[in-house]
């Protein structure tokens, strides 16, 4: 199982927040170079103001452990207003069970193939169109998942009817991709 | 046109085939959509967002508001049946509900839950149909630099109430409002961030963010949990009769747990949870049985139900008048609105207020539906809290990817629902507000346009936003909500000390 | 009335610059179309092959671009009139919203589609061609062929009625007194801003200002919650704020050779007060167009069906109760609102000056 221990380590490894941190960071820091590249100066005056804000909140986040006591505590502990939780905001996370990797029984975390599932998707949708990726979308999901044959078969069927649907109310050519299929099948 | 012209041009759009339809699919999708734990108002709205393109504005906001009512009701079948709540607004349902269910009173929870939702609903719309002549003349009251700092105070009273720093909070905010400059500029023809494709010639697509961020985040989260959402056995026993009728012996809790849930509802970023609390510690307060709270109390069950349901009127103020969406199923409705060309303020209480009333006495009539599914069909709701979740995940998924490609034919917007969701999962996981950032790619481009305008009107210069008194209150007012909570421990200090 | 919007695009020195990149990408961002190219050609090959008589046509669904979203005015127009065509057609039109980037991607789609009659697009001239001229394409926007015209916005200017403007002449004053300093209508860098900026040079309306607003029902409120003392506007944009007062008329920007506007009928116009006329920009015309050598009887084909939808009764009572005015025009005149858009506008505007103007 060495594989899967390189797995697991390499996944502890890797923090989301870090992720969330870097993208803002990287993303402001190029959106304010970018602005002094631009023709018309009022243009750039919106994206150099939140640019800003972005870049001093988002330093202020990655080195928060060094910062002096009472500006710490201000960026990292939150306010309490109004002390209830929100309508989305992590109502449940605080129960979130780490120490299970998958519910059925597979060597990935859940929510990490999942969302490898659909990035693929995505990519097979701009190759091959909407609606013919779909279907094997849901059906290597399924059987990632061990759903039964009945429920699989449900949802590839359900799958293409989506997108005729699509086809046939909004006349969405959801029948061509992009690289294979181009003149589309409907 | 007059306040009562445009009432009764919309009492006729409604009545008429096929508005009216809309009015009891939402219903029931929003029925659905609540009930299923982990789907919801906001990302059931999101999902049917991009079907909504060839309704035509009218149908598709009485479809998207009726939703939005149904969900509320929704969120407590679940509550009140598994323990768990479909939607934020009925966590406090859970108390007196599933204890309910375990003392056999299943179906009466359900019905009062029901009755008591619809009423509050149709009280505190028609208080928000009353006093929106008043409502009209504030919102007419405000110029390019009002709606401007309107977009700010919205995002900084969301950093200052949901949970976590202050710091993510404002950080998700701004990013959510920096990506709107992506493509050209409004009010100057300026192309930015763009690569030199067209295809970002108009930047992200909101709407696509918002599936991304609603549906494919939540769908990550799902993921990880325990594959069906409620495995036990259902009880459904108990009397739809006498549910209805409880709930009329506690009048005065529907109507104060109602018009609690408008007040709350109205400060954006304060929704249906925060108010399903404050009404359910209130009915505890004032009743004289408050020992019986937790254990299957009736009156529990209807405060929680009544001030969810209240806070769709109160959180509609914000929306349509100042576009600020105080949560994440305003957001998509306020979506809605400008997907379909309905602009939030003057529009909509000018040459749209027609259709202003129509969604309005919508959400009204509304909640007889609500009473009546609650009453028939109540006891075949239970098996949708069924649904294994497995299901759920990737018709959802299908339906996002999808969706996001209908709304212009670009796969940008494919990248965006797909990028952002997965962004947006890691956001939630850190308490990174995705309601901060959500609000931020709705307003910015609100935001921007106005501040350019505010600044062609002064000639650059930025002492318009508090040379004008309406402004400068509201300048005022954002610097006390952001300072708030660093100055209050401070003068409790003080004073102790 | 709408929200479409008619954004303008970037910098002319710029996107020369970056022309290179910003085609391939482009293409790659019109869905495809160097693929759909290619499906075109075999597509043609079998048509040419079994098209002996013109009768036939047309002999597959036809494809109808919209160039703008959902529930602007260019679909809401299409979704009335599709139908009626639909009835006195043997096959299908299929509306295909392709929005975005001014309406260029679905110009774009349009113009490398298979000339045979079976695609079609609408676009509303001088808006369009602005748009193109000033984020030039890789395509000939003056190439597509003109099919009909079914529809014209005529543009006028209204003032808030608390200044007591008495036609344009007095409003010149009042600019020129310096009264007055701020004129607006939609978005810098956008069809009326080229108005505005034309109406200083031609006729010499001294404005100090252009401040932009994001269509033309935002700039009328604006207009009358008094943020701005007068505005350019759509006629039927402006008709419900004439009615009750809180707006005056100042003048029709459209000559009456060109139609005047149906909304207005005694407002006097700029030619009548003896003002250079500026028809060509400020006639909105909105229009069917074909791919290039899309062959003429096919046009007429399709322009005969319009003209027969737009007079059903479904058609005239929509218009009569949404205020959306429907006309007729026929092909010429399609192509004429077309070429004179791409002649005679930069003859008179310096789209570079456009640009730097939106800068201030």
């Amino acid at each position: 199982m060495d594989v899967q221990q390189t797995y697991l380590r390499v996944i502890e490894r890797i923090s989301l927040e870090h992720i969330v941190l870097l993208t803002m960071l990287v993303s402001s820091v190029y959106m304010l170079w970018d602005s002094f590249r631009f023709g018309i100066a009022p243009a750039a005056t919106f994206p150099r103001m939140m640019g800003s804000v972005v870049l001093i909140m988002t330093l202020l986040l990655i080195f928060r452990s060094y910062l002096p006591e009472p500006l710490r505590s201000v960026v990292a502990d939150s306010p309490d207003l109004i002390d209830v939780d929100e309508d989305f905001a992590a109502q449940e996370d605080d129960e979130e069970t780490e120490e299970q990797i998958s519910v059925v029984d597979r060597p990935i975390h859940d929510s990490l193939m999942v969302g490898t599932l659909i990035v693929g998707f995505g990519l097979l949708a701009y190759a091959i169109g909407i609606m013919w990726a779909s279907p094997i979308f849901v059906a290597v999901y399924g059987l990632w998942f061990r759903l039964s044959w009945k429920i699989i078969l449900l949802l590839v069927v359900v799958s293409l009817l989506i997108g005729f649907g699509f086809f046939e109310a909004l006349g969405l050519r959801v029948d061509r991709g992009e690289i294979f299929l181009t003149e589309g099948v409907l | 046109m007059s306040a009562t012209q445009a009432i009764i041009e919309a009492t006729f759009t409604l009545f008429a085939w096929p508005t009216f339809g809309w009015v009891v699919v939402g219903i029931i999708l929003g029925v659905i959509a609540g009930s299923l734990p982990g789907v919801g108002s906001a990302m059931g709205m999101a999902i049917v967002l991009p079907l909504t393109l060839p309704l035509g504005p009218v149908n598709a906001i009485v479809l998207l508001v009726s939703m939005y009512s149904g969900a509320m009701y929704g969120g407590s079948i679940s509550a009140i049946l598994v323990n768990v709540p479909g939607t934020g607004g009925a966590a406090a349902t859970t108390l007196d509900g599933y204890q309910m269910t375990k003392q056999g009173n299943a179906v009466k929870a359900l019905a009062m839950s029901a009755t008591a939702s619809a009423t509050a609903g149709f009280f505190t719309v028609l208080t928000l149909v009353l006093f929106s002549p008043i409502l009209i003349e504030i919102v007419l009251m405000f110029g390019s630099p009002e709606f401007f700092l309107m977009a700010a105070f919205g995002i900084a009273m969301i950093t200052v109430v949901v949970q976590g720093s202050m710091v993510k909070g404002i950080a998700a905010g701004t990013f959510g409002l920096l990506l709107t400059s992506i493509g050209i500029a409004p009010n100057a023809p300026e192309l930015r961030y763009t690569f030199g494709s067209l295809a970002l010639y108009d930047g992200l697509d909101f709407i696509a963010a918002l599936i991304g961020m609603f549906a494919i985040a939540e769908m990550l989260k799902l993921a990880a949990k325990e594959g069906g959402i409620a495995d036990e056995e259902l009880d459904m026993s108990g009397s739809v009769t006498e549910g209805v009728w409880e709930t009329f012996r506690y009048p005065v809790t529907v109507v104060k747990s109602g018009y609690m849930g408008m007040l709350i509802g109205a400060i954006p970023g304060a929704g249906a949870t925060v108010a399903n609390f404050f009404a359910y510690g209130e009915a505890m307060r004032a009743s004289k049985d408050s020992e019986s709270f937790g254990k299957g109390n009736p009156e529990g069950v209807i405060s929680a139900e009544s001030s969810n349901n209240g806070t769709i009127g109160g959180s509609l103020i914000p929306t349509i008048s100042f576009g600020i969406p105080g949560s994440g199923s305003t957001a998509v409705l306020l979506g809605g609105l400008l997907m379909h060309g309905l602009r939030p303020g003057p529009q909509l209480f000018g040459e749209e207020l027609a259709t202003t009333y129509t969604f309005l006495l919508a959400l009204m009539v509304g909640n007889v539906f609500i009473i009546l599914a609650g009453v028939f069909l109540v006891t075949r709701m239970g098996r949708i809290t069924q649904v294994n979740t497995h299901v759920i995940i990737p018709v959802i998924v299908v339906l996002s990817v999808v969706g996001g490609y209908s709304l212009r034919t670009n796969w940008i917007d494919v990248l965006t629902v797909i990028g952002l969701g997965v962004l947006g999962y890691m956001m939630v996981k850190h308490d990174y507000s995705i309601i901060a950032f959500v609000l931020g790619v709705v307003l910015g481009p609100i935001a921007e346009e106005n501040l350019m305008r505010s600044l062609q009107l002064s000639d650059g210069s930025f002492l318009i936003f508090v040379t004008r008194p309406l402004s400068l209150l509201i300048v005022i007012l954002i610097i006390a909500v952001l300072a708030g909570p660093y100055v209050k421990p401070w003068l409790a200090d003080r004073r102790a000390g | 009335m709408s929200s479409e919007t008619n954004k303008q695009g970037p910098n002319r020195r710029r996107f020369i610059k970056y022309t290179g990149a910003a085609s391939t990408i482009g293409i790659a961002g019109l869905a495809g179309c160097a693929d759909d190219d290619d499906a075109a050609d075999d597509a043609g090959a079998d048509d040419a092959a079994d098209d002996t008589g013109e009768d036939d046509f047309p002999t597959q669904d036809i494809r109808y671009i919209i160039p703008f979203g959902e529930g602007g005015g260019t679909d809401t127009y299409a979704r009335q009139m599709v139908p009626e065509m639909d009835d006195r057609l043997d096959v299908n039109i299929a509306i295909e919203n392709i929005s975005g980037a001014a309406s260029l991607r679905g110009t774009g789609e349009a113009f490398n589609s298979e000339p045979d009659g079976h695609t079609l697009c609408a676009f509303n001239p001088p808006s369009t061609p602005v748009s193109e001229m000033v984020n030039p394409q890789d395509f000939e926007l003056p190439d597509m062929e003109g099919v009909c015209t079914y529809a014209r916005t005529p543009f006028v200017i209204v003032a808030n009625s608390d200044y007591e403007i008495e036609g344009y002449n007095d409003l010149m004053d009042r600019y020129e007194d310096g009264d007055l300093e701020v004129f607006s209508g939609k978005e810098r860098g956008g069809v009326d801003h080229v108005m505005a900026l034309l109406m200083q040079e031609l006729h010499g309306l001294n404005w100090d200002t252009y401040v932009g607003y994001d269509g033309t029902g935002p700039a009328v409120q604006a207009t009358i919650s008094d943020e701005v003392p007068a505005c350019i506007a759509t006629d039927t944009g402006s008709e419900a704020g004439v009615e009750d007062g809180s707006l005056d008329l100042v003048v029709s920007l459209v000559s009456e050779e060109a139609g005047g506007t149906n909304v207005f009928p005694d407002l006097e116009d700029i030619t009548e007060l003896g003002y250079e006329n500026i028809d060509f920009i400020s006639n909105l015309t909105r229009g069917i167009y074909a791919p290039p050598d899309t062959p003429a009887d096919r046009r007429q084909v399709i322009a005969d069906v319009v003209e027969e939808a737009l007079a059903t009764d479904a058609v005239q009572e929509w218009s009569e109760d949404t205020g959306n005015v429907v006309e007729f025009g026929d092909g010429d005149f399609a192509d004429q609102v077309l070429q004179d858009a791409y002649e005679i506008i930069p003859e008179n505007v310096d789209l570079e000056e456009v640009r730097e103007a939106a800068a201030e």
